[in-house]
């Protein structure tokens, strides 16, 4: 679908470059995964670590249970448990689409929401314009 | 919250985890979804 679309994905992530690579070693990941040590362009993109409240709230504590109750196993972080993360989409030319800053661990987008972005996004673009 | 939105994208100069540097102008001629990770774990 995202080949349809020709959307490219890069993954970004603030932690040291060792566990960035054994992050990809454990998982497979198919897409880059970006270093951003200094966490440059997360500042960039408003993404700040959260308040204890945006992390430790109602909707994390519902999102972890959910996951228990999937048979995923909880692990110990490795990292800055309040750094908040979320999505930047653009289009071709760089113009960004749609930015998406999560208020906390359960706060991320739904794949659909961002595609239909996309989708709406580029049908505009090939309509023909008005004389 | 969508700050950016209709705006250029912020450009950057990042390596990836195999040590090849990815910018932002790479990226142009196609959309782009950047996921940005909170911690491992």
């Amino acid at each position: 679908m995202l080949d349809e679309l020709g959307l490219a994905v890069a993954v970004v992530t603030f932690e040291a470059d060792y566990f960035a690579r054994a992050y990809v070693e454990d998982t497979g990941l198919d897409w880059p995964l970006l270093v951003d040590s200094k966490r440059e362009l997360y500042g960039s993109y408003y993404m700040k670590r959260g308040k204890f409240w945006d992390i430790w709230g109602g909707a994390t504590l519902a999102a972890y249970f959910k996951l228990l109750r999937r048979g995923h196993k909880l692990q110990e972080s490795s990292g800055d448990a309040a750094q908040l993360g979320g999505d930047v989409l653009m289009d071709a030319e760089g113009k960004v689409l749609l930015h998406h800053v999560s208020k906390g661990p359960a706060g991320r987008l739904p794949v659909d929401e961002i595609l239909q972005t996309l989708r709406m996004a580029q049908t505009t673009e090939s309509a023909p314009s008005r004389l | 919250m969508n700050y950016m939105r209709r705006r250029h994208a912020v450009d950057f100069e990042l390596p990836d985890t195999q040590g090849k540097m990815h910018r932002l102008d790479h990226y142009l001629g196609s959309p782009l979804l950047l996921v940005f990770h909170r911690h491992f774990g």
